[in-house]
């Protein structure tokens, strides 16, 4: 089966601004030398803390934001930065479609909610009059759970949770069929996260939508994956099935991050693993691995020597040197 | 869902912007209706320099001319060389400002140079010569005004978008594949419709004084009455300092003058205030 999204070494560097005159040109590594296949129909959950990427990368991937190397397929078609031709770009500009962090800021404040869900609707093509946009509009409105009286009121008007409906209902007018998630429910109550995450999921049967969805928090993200990719300062350090990510055999940043999550639960915890110091500055790499000044299973090669992805299982990469290849 | 209240509602209730609205609004009726009652005043009359009494309301000049119907015909001029300024400065600045926020690269370089290069230029010396060669009528007046008051409001725009360009909903109809000209007009400069009208209105305060500052060097249109004429005709009999002293005729325009800069400044101000959600307390 053909991948409906293929991302191959993508890299994303931005340039640091110069202080003095005579310096050497240093960049920030946001993204770099990410390679992953999302299938139609999956769900890719990508995690990370904050500032290890994941939002560059999807940015990039939407040709939002340049790609510095590397190639995006979409359908098998090279849609790197969506240099496609007019109608390609309008194809795409409908087909993969974002839900953005933050509810409060994606919304136009000084733009109806109806104008903002019509408006891409007419210049991509998926409503030919404003009458059949409306009503295409107030329908998608009813399926996400609101009523279609919002069509003429202001975002001001709403809370986050209704807020991040309409953003869902504004992305999905416009047919798509990948849907990026951009920790779409992060900026929500816990409460009102769980009925956002049941309407993403009960979207995905209806409208045939394939996930792509960021998160920095393992529980959300686990919840809606099927496969999990998890980055640290701009590299991919595993891309695990979801039940796998809970075992034995994984890398250690994910055994880290899997031992965060917090469980219901009076029984004394096995074993927690804190990660110490901060994420390094991505504009100075460590040498070697990544992760190797906060691994607790660090050892000199690591220091010394990048880790590459090494294949652990069925569709299941960790880039660890400790890593146990499968046979 | 909560409802808030409206701009009307906050703009009604704040006082200085009321005061200022007043004041613009009064202007507006003489300056329009004034002129359709009262007579221009032409010629001469043998009332010369007479105080304010019941029948000169504010005196008269040294030709025995109504100071009250000059002033009337003043406003007229102010109005009109200021709304001009205003849209011929809107026309070319906004624009302008908006590419120069959205744009990268050397688009965005030429135009801040631009914007640069007319900030830096000392207006009232070119725009005397520019009036000197163009002829002093008062459409020249506010063309000249125009064109050289489009770089503030220019700088303006251009640092509101600035700021709005990095907003997620700017992200997201991109995302939506809205085209980039659309981008700027319906999400971009509805969003900075703020400053941007208040510096509007800001133009329209300068040109008056620049008109007033024209007609007082004598570039201005000597067929039509405006508050600088006044002043300047004043100043040439020297009012200012003879005794007994017209006080009627060099302070009331001059008084006009500041009550019209003052009252846009005002009604502006509140615009700003009342548009912007954070500053409706």
């Amino acid at each position: 089966m053909e991948p409906i999204l293929k991302v191959e070494g993508l890299t994303k560097l931005f340039p640091v601004k110069k202080q003095k005159l005579l310096e050497e040109r240093r960049f920030v590594h946001a993204v770099e030398d990410v390679s992953f296949e999302v299938y139609q129909g999956g769900t890719l959950g990508i995690v990370g803390e904050s500032g290890s990427g994941k939002s560059t990368l999807a940015r990039a991937i939407l040709a939002l934001t340049p790609v510095t190397s590397g190639s995006v397929f979409y359908q098998g078609e090279d849609i790197t930065n969506f240099r496609v031709g007019a109608a390609g770009k309008r194809r795409l500009r409908s087909e993969l479609q974002m839900v953005f962090q933050d509810p409060y800021a994606s919304l136009n404040p000084r733009m109806k909610i109806g104008e903002a869900i019509v408006e891409p609707m007419l210049i991509n093509g998926q409503a030919k009059t404003r009458a059949e946009a409306r009503e295409k509009a107030c329908h998608l409105l009813e399926t996400v759970g609101l009523r279609p009286e919002v069509y003429d009121r202001f975002p001001y008007e709403f809370s986050g949770g209704q807020r991040q409906r309409i953003g869902i209902v504004r992305a999905l007018s416009v047919n798509p069929k990948l849907l990026f998630c951009d920790e779409s429910v992060s900026a929500l109550d816990v409460s009102v996260q769980a009925q956002i995450l049941n309407l993403f999921n009960e979207l995905k049967e209806r409208f045939h939508l394939t996930y792509v969805f960021i998160g920095h928090d393992l529980a959300v993200i686990r919840y809606i994956s099927d496969q999990i990719l998890v980055m640290y300062l701009g590299k991919i350090m595993e891309i695990a099935p979801y039940d796998q990510l809970f075992g034995e055999h994984t890398h250690p940043y994910t055994q880290a991050l899997v031992s965060a999550v917090p469980e219901p639960s009076t029984a004394g915890r096995s074993q927690r693993i804190l990660l110490e110091g901060d994420i390094p500055s991505p504009v100075n790499p460590p040498r070697g691995c990544r992760f190797c000044n906060r691994c607790f299973q660090a050892e000199e090669i690591c220091r010394q020597e990048e880790p590459q992805m090494i294949k652990t299982g069925e569709r299941h990469w960790i880039r660890c040197h400790f890593a146990k290849p499968a046979h | 869902m909560k409802k808030r209240k409206g701009f009307l509602y906050y703009f009604v209730r704040n006082k200085n912007g009321m005061i200022g609205f007043a004041g613009v609004l009064l202007i507006v009726v003489i300056g329009m209706a004034g002129t359709l009652v009262i007579p221009k005043p032409e010629g001469y009359t043998n009332d010369i320099l007479m105080a304010p009494s019941a029948l000169h309301w504010l005196g008269t000049d040294n030709l025995g001319l109504d100071i009250f119907a000059e002033l009337v015909w003043g406003a007229q001029t102010s109005l009109y060389v200021s709304i001009l300024a205003m849209l011929i400065a809107g026309v070319i600045g906004i624009p302008l400002g908006l590419v120069c926020g959205y744009a990268n690269g050397w688009v965005r370089e030429c135009i801040d140079g631009m914007i640069d290069i007319f900030m830096t230029l000392p207006m009232l010396p070119l725009m005397i010569i520019v009036a000197a060669i163009m002829g002093t009528s008062i459409t020249n007046v506010a063309l000249i005004l125009g064109v050289f008051s489009w770089p503030q409001l220019a700088r303006v725009t251009k640092n509101s978008t600035l700021k709005i360009r990095e907003m997620q909903y700017i992200e997201a109809a991109t995302c939506l594949g809205i085209p980039p000209g659309r981008i700027l007009y319906r999400h971009v400069l509805i969003n900075a419709s703020g400053p941007v009208l208040v510096n509007m209105t800001l133009v329209m305060a300068s040109a008056v004084l620049t008109e007033a500052s024209l007609s007082f060097l004598g570039l201005g249109d000597p067929t039509t009455w405006s508050w600088g004429t006044i002043l300047k005709q004043a100043w040439s009999q020297n009012a200012v300092i003879s005794s007994p002293n017209p006080w009627w005729w060099w302070l009331i325009p001059s008084l006009c003058i500041v009550v019209y800069v003052v009252c846009f400044n005002l009604f502006g101000t509140a615009l700003n205030d009342c548009l912007n959600p954070k500053g409706r307390e």
